[in-house]
């Protein structure tokens, strides 16, 4: 049983002249993480909101197809069933975080349903360990950091147990550094608890090498999936959607085709400087061309 | 923490260990209720005026800091000193007459009534600042919740006091930006000034009314009215001490309207 | 494989979902309410020394009235409103600011909505309410807090001046948002 699995699924919003999902087909097996990239109107978010059923019981539009989390048919099951599945994190860590203090937030969800209050102290204390804000339990979401609001509303869909989560542009507004933090913690849950992980951003820097697969959006389509290598590899498929390849991508592209320097697939900063060292080392007294 | 923000607005509440912080929310607000009864049903004013000193005391127990008191206080002695200016001159009646200024007569029973109604409007604001210099807005939702607010409106006004600093934030920093560009936002008539105004609250509100969808979104999607028997993570329970609290401020009540309404002492 | 054969109990499968109200009129009154207490902070002056406190929250309370209805103008006018005076350090007026401002945005409300967001009702609507609130609030004043007739009477030409500035742009608020946002206020 795949973590997701969607069949030819169309969304369209009332009002609406085009599908902003059109016949999608995506699985995503459980422990997987996918990397869904886009540009801005390209289906993303839509795709998000399917995964816990806030599309089609909330938001209204009209779905076709079919999507299944972990077996579950999302048109049949509320959004409270599927959110003890799937935990959902949105663009503004701000707009999503609503109590007042850090633990009453991670509580929430588990209060909703109704949880031991043991049980409930026992998962606010794990999922703001898993998060690194244990001790900040009595502050107001509003002091904390954007880096922390965001691994907050993390631990607050964690707090609900799920078996995967769902984060819309969850670094929007951090620096690379909150990025590499933010994705480094998923990567852990990941590893630790077999975490099933769907991150949608518009760019390609930083979560691509986290990702076990890139899926590419277009115009409520998907147009490519595959390794995070094969679909870099092709900077100008990227560009072509409207989602600038990594910067390393572009370097590594400029060496190859205006240097005509050796080509290379790696799309981590330590294993391109690897390749690029080896090169070097084999051939002494390199010319560097300039273009 | 600082008592005055970014935005110019004070939350009264500073943490603190004295007494006054450690009872329990709940009876803190029924001792406002009853002390507020109380000031309406003393007419003395001497008594009137020990119960203000009372107040004063508990106030200097809260050990809220001066900025935060002074803040506070500044209203209440404008307001007050605004009733005794203002009473003897819209009240001619009662003797002796103290001067006449035209057609306005000052009296002694007057100026009397106008103390006694600042003094009582002094306990009334006072009360309400033990509560909030003491209380934690968080914990204030949480008492008001457990004395029988609905869930889902403690949770509306737990969202409204969540986003006002956000809010205000967001309304200072395009008053900044308006006035970089040259904006006189408080000159011009009155149509003038107020499409001024409009045009910082369109902004502030288009985005605000944004978040409140993200906000309805993420309610849904954290089960939020999923079962009628909804647990709660933290419940504030009656120590032995809130009791005893609890007894002071039923006697505080009680005991003077009994001497008052029974025994007839003038109080 | 279908779902409803799942074997471990769903957590969800109390007999009775909460009867509370929608997740989307918590946030929106939630939100209304703060953004009302947050212009009423933003715009209070102090004027010296007779007359009290002026401010611009009526914008909002019109505004939440004109916008989304009479319950709306009710609850985050008065919720909104009192918070403002409990944050300013002028407790004492929370419960009249609570009837007095949340009565001003229901009938506000109340009037615009049943002459269908038309001209005359919109101004009449804010007139109705504006004249209640003033109304509450010198009452209130002058017999509940018994602060003295003089007293009591000075606050009402700043109200009247609130009412017809906040009533201005509340009004105009709506207008250009309806006009320019019009997904937005979708209640």
């Amino acid at each position: 049983m795949n973590a997701l699995r969607m069949r030819d699924v169309s969304v369209r919003y009332p009002d609406a002249d085009r599908d902003s999902l059109d016949s999608v087909s995506l699985d995503i097996a459980r422990g997987e993480w996918v990397l869904l990239l886009g540009a801005n109107g390209a289906g993303k978010s839509t795709l998000c909101m399917l995964t816990n059923g806030l599309i089609p019981h909330v938001v209204k539009c009209s779905l076709k197809g079919q999507v299944e989390v972990f077996g579950k048919d999302v048109a049949r099951h509320s959004v409270a069933t599927l959110s003890t599945k799937v935990g959902i994190v949105f663009q503004e860590p701000e707009n999503q975080l609503f109590c007042m203090s850090a633990e009453e937030e991670v509580a929430f969800g588990p209060e909703n349903l109704a949880i031991d209050r043991e049980e409930i102290a026992a998962r606010v204390e794990w999922a703001l360990e898993t998060v690194g804000l244990l001790g900040c339990n009595d502050r107001p979401p509003s002091s904390l950091s954007g880096g922390q609001k965001q691994r907050l509303a993390i631990a607050a869909a964690l707090s609900m147990r799920p078996e995967m989560l769902v984060l819309d542009e969850p670094t929007y507004a951090l620096d690379p550094i909150g990025r590499i933090e933010l994705y480094s913690l998923l990567a852990d849950l990941k590893k630790k608890h077999n975490m099933t992980v769907l991150v949608v951003e518009r760019d390609a820097e930083e979560a691509a090498a986290f990702a076990d697969r890139i899926a590419l959006m277009s115009e409520g389509r998907i147009v490519r999936t595959g390794r995070p290598k094969e679909v870099l590899a092709d900077p100008n498929a990227l560009r072509f959607i409207g989602v600038p390849p990594p910067q390393l991508c572009e370097f590594s592209e400029a060496l190859y085709t205006r240097v005509g320097g050796p080509k290379i697939d790696s799309i981590t900063l330590e294993a391109v400087a690897r390749e690029i060292s080896t090169v070097l080392s084999a051939k002494k007294g390199v010319e560097v061309i300039h273009p | 923490m600082g008592c005055q923000n970014m935005t110019g607005f004070v939350d009264l509440y500073s943490e603190g260990g004295t007494f006054l912080h450690r009872i329990d929310a709940r009876v803190k607000i029924v001792a406002v209720l009853f002390l507020s009864v109380l000031a309406f049903l003393l007419s003395n004013v001497y008594s009137l005026t020990l119960l203000l000193a009372f107040i004063f005391i508990l106030l200097f127990l809260a050990r809220a800091s001066l900025s935060r008191t002074w803040f506070a206080l500044r209203f209440v002695i404008r307001f007050m000193v605004l009733i005794v200016v203002l009473w003897p001159i819209f009240d001619p009646s009662g003797t002796p007459v103290w001067a006449t200024f035209g057609p306005v007569k000052i009296t002694e029973p007057a100026v009397w009534r106008g103390v006694t109604s600042a003094v009582r409007v002094g306990c009334l604001a006072c009360v309400w600042y033990i509560l909030m210099f003491t209380t934690s807005q968080r914990d204030l939702v949480r008492a008001l919740v457990k004395m029988g607010l609905r869930f889902d409106f403690g949770l509306a006004l737990a969202i409204s006091l969540r986003f006002l600093p956000t809010f205000s934030a967001t309304i200072d920093s395009i008053k900044d930006a308006e006035r970089a560009r040259g904006m006189e936002l408080d000159k011009g008539s009155l149509l003038k000034r107020s499409r001024n105004y409009v045009a910082i609250l369109v902004p502030t509100i288009v985005s605000a009314l944004r978040s409140a969808d993200t906000l309805s979104l993420a309610l849904h999607s954290r089960a939020y009215g999923a079962r009628a028997d909804r647990t709660y993570l933290r419940e504030p329970k009656m120590r032995r001490q809130d009791a005893a609290a609890l007894s002071v401020v039923i006697a505080l009540l009680v005991v003077p309207v009994f001497f008052k309404f029974v025994l007839g002492v003038p109080l | 494989m279908e779902s409803q054969a799942e074997s471990e109990p769903s957590p969800v499968a109390s007999p009775e979902p909460a009867k509370f109200v929608s997740p989307k009129t918590v946030a929106l009154y939630g939100i209304l309410a703060a953004l009302t207490a947050a212009i009423t902070i933003a715009s209070y002056l102090p004027f010296s020394p007779t007359k009290g406190y002026f401010n611009l929250g009526d914008s909002m309370v019109f505004f939440s009235a004109l916008a989304f209805g009479c319950r709306a103008g009710a609850i985050c006018g008065g919720v909104g409103s009192a918070a403002a005076d409990v944050l300013l350090g002028a407790g004492v007026y929370a419960p009249v600011t609570l009837v007095a401002k949340g009565g001003e945005g229901f009938v506000a409300g109340l009037i615009s909505r049943s002459g269908r967001g038309k001209n005359w009702a919109v101004v009449l609507g804010i007139a109705a309410g504006g004249a209640l609130m003033i109304t509450t609030y010198f009452m209130a004043e002058w017999l509940f807090l018994d602060v003295g007739f003089g007293k009591a009477l000075a606050e009402v030409p700043i109200n009247v001046a609130q009412v017809a500035l906040g009533g201005t742009i509340g009004a105009g608020l709506t207008h250009l948002i309806r006009k320019s946002y019009p997904s937005l206020l979708k209640g």
